[in-house]
């Protein structure tokens, strides 16, 4: 699969910096802002490692957008294990691909179908969450469809990142 | 461009045509430029204006390389420079020459508040930090000091810009009644301050909103604030837009309201 949409129900992984991790250990929103001539944020699919689609509760909502379904926590250990171990692929990749991931850094988890949705609603602006697999991470994707001018958009990506979405990076 | 087109057309390619060249618009104030975008860029330009068209790339590196050690350049990591700009370089007198006001400028009375000389003379990182923290800002002045050591100790991190960041101080200076801010850098070096906005007694379902500012260069302030997070059906309030920074405080005070200094 190349520059195909992910589903609704699946998730992906954004590596945030230091510098875009508040003093708290939280994502700050400029860790979803591109930077100027890019046109996509990179991140990382997580059921391209198995983890259970739609079932892990990250960032997830049902019956309606908003309506949280829980966090990672909240899943049973089976399902959340199989998140832990989707991220620790994600680290493990973009280590060998040179990245050298930080201490202070953290991984935000987001449901590919909630950021859509928020954005969707709230904007009229329709974001595409693609697969864009690249030498050494056959996991990358990207989300398309807004630009660096967009705080917004970042701000509202933001806040749909609860504490139980955030992972360490290391 | 009366240096170029008087003195220095058919003279050796030098410093001083460097930056009358720069100052001829040629790069973009704050982009961020590979070492030889900027190298092409020159020689086009020197030849388009009548200058020897011998004139090869190597003959360009050697005095660019003083300008990109001065201040006209921040360095992001090796090979890539942040094109600061003229007007940037001086930005402690933009507020007087530029028509959009600087945060500073506005709704200051005849004397000027204790922490202004100290702000005008700081001309470093590490000098607004101390201003910071030498008039209640400690949080933001350690913060800052952090995010200037990322940018020292690791490759993937860079700077704030230095404007963006006096900007920013004289704002959060200015505003004290405002709690500190988590600080941040944008992908583009601007110095980022988020806030969280508690949620409301009946809305605390919801969770918490959101207020960010990414401070540009000449003292505007791209800002974005929601009252919080998304849900169908459920009203809020959102605003995003990019405004000076009077102007830009104004537009978000329903949110600022919300977030006293206590």
């Amino acid at each position: 699969m190349n520059n195909e949409p992910l589903a609704d129900r699946d998730h992906v992984a954004r590596y945030c910096k230091p510098s875009t991790v508040d003093e708290r250990g939280g994502p700050m929103a400029s860790a979803f802002t591109i930077r100027a001539g890019e046109d996509r944020l990179s991140v990382n699919w997580l059921e391209y490692f198995g983890a259970s689609a739609g079932t892990s509760g990250v960032g997830e909502t049902t019956g309606g957008v908003g309506e949280t379904t829980g966090g990672v926590g909240e899943t049973t250990g089976g399902i959340a294990e199989t998140t832990e171990a989707a991220v620790s692929r994600v680290r493990a990749t973009l280590r060998s691909r040179g990245f050298g991931l930080r201490p202070n850094g953290r991984f935000a988890l987001l449901h590919v179908g909630t950021v859509k949705t928020v954005v969707r609603r709230a904007f009229g602006r329709s974001l595409h969450i693609n697969h864009l697999p690249v030498p050494d991470d056959a996991s990358h994707a990207g989300i398309f469809g807004y630009s660096e001018e967009d705080l917004m958009i970042a701000a509202e990506i933001r806040a749909t990142v609860r504490v139980e979405d955030v992972r360490d990076a290391v | 461009m009366s240096l170029l087109t008087e003195k220095l057309v058919g003279l050796p390619f030098g410093t001083a045509a460097v930056e009358e060249l720069l100052r001829s618009g040629l790069l973009d104030a704050n982009a961020i430029y590979r070492r030889r975008e900027i190298v092409e860029a020159l020689r086009r330009r020197f030849i388009e204006l009548g200058g020897d068209e011998a004139t090869t790339p190597q003959q360009v590196i050697v005095p660019l390389k003083r300008v990109l050690d001065g201040p006209l350049f921040v360095r992001i990591r090796p090979g890539f420079y942040r094109f600061v700009g003229f007007a940037a370089n001086d930005f402690h007198s933009l507020a007087v020459r530029d028509v959009e006001p600087a945060v500073s400028e506005w709704r200051q009375g005849p004397e000027p508040a204790p922490w202004r000389s100290q702000l005008d003379g700081a001309t470093t990182a590490h000098a607004i930090a101390a201003t910071l923290r030498s008039h209640r800002r400690e949080r933001v002045a350690n913060r800052v000091d952090y995010l200037q050591e990322l940018a020292r100790s690791d490759p993937e991190e860079q700077p704030i810009a230095p404007e963006s960041l006096w900007h920013m101080a004289c704002f959060l200076l200015e505003q004290g009644h405002l709690p500190d801010p988590e600080v941040g850098v944008s992908p583009n070096g601007m110095a980022q301050a988020e806030w969280t906005i508690p949620a409301t007694s009946d809305s605390r379902a919801l969770g918490n909103g959101l207020l960010v500012m990414e401070f540009l260069p000449r003292a505007t302030i791209r800002f974005a604030a929601l009252s919080a997070p998304y849900r169908q059906g459920v009203d809020r309030l959102t605003v995003h837009g990019t405004l000076p920074a009077a102007d830009a405080l104004d537009a978000v005070r329903t949110f600022t309201a919300r977030i006293a200094r206590t």
